[in-house]
């Protein structure tokens, strides 16, 4: 067991969310990064996509983000208030949204694994929820955005 | 049910337990399995995360 913890660890980057960066909760929308207008999924030139995420109470912003199946995404997510979590059924982008940290994770969303969580549409895009899975309020079960999955070619 | 004799009591006492040890051998190796089943089948096969 330990040994496949390992291998899989520095082999195939299977880590723990560890990012260490702090940020002023209550000033997000002064920063560059968290300003609203430059919320979302952005393209990297290596074809990796980069997605910044606000979350608060009870909801996340932007409310609906489309990615791309098959290539490394890095969702960066802070929160304006209080803790929060955030998981996307089907992947294993699952972190706590700490107030005063700026959350980073990087996973590769399996086109056939998210397909069995979201409801797919005529053009064979899948969309699944993004829960918040820490509890955070009284609406805390309200507490959900989306993400489109699109499926790249090849 | 056939009685035991003094001899053959001595026996059993003196020596290993081998119905135990068979009984841990196959339980741990039924945990390994189900981790391995877990973890590659299902953790892993979701992509990893780091």
């Amino acid at each position: 067991m330990l040994a496949s913890i390992i291998y899989t660890a520095f082999k195939l980057h299977a880590q723990p969310p560890s990012n260490v960066e702090i940020i002023d909760s209550t000033q997000l929308h002064l920063t560059d990064e968290f300003a609203e207008d430059n919320l979302g999924p952005r393209s990297n030139p290596d074809g990796s996509v980069t997605v910044v995420l606000v979350a608060h109470r009870y909801g996340f912003s932007p409310n609906h983000i489309e990615l791309p199946a098959g290539v490394p995404v890095t969702f960066r997510v802070a929160t304006a208030d209080t803790l929060h979590g955030l998981h996307i059924p089907g992947t294993n982008i699952d972190t706590m949204v700490v107030p005063g940290y700026v959350s980073e994770i990087t996973a590769s969303i399996q086109y056939h694994e998210v397909v069995k969580h979201g409801s797919l549409d005529a053009d064979g895009k899948v969309t699944v929820p993004i829960y918040c899975n820490e509890f955070c309020g009284l609406n805390h079960h309200f507490m959900w955005s989306r993400v489109t999955v699109t499926r790249t070619p090849g | 049910m056939s009685k035991v004799t003094p001899e053959e009591e001595k026996e059993i006492l003196n020596s290993s337990p081998k119905g135990t040890f068979a009984l841990m051998l196959a339980y741990g190796a039924m945990l390994l399995l189900a981790w391995l089943l877990l973890y590659f089948g299902r953790y892993m096969a979701l992509g990893p995360a780091s």
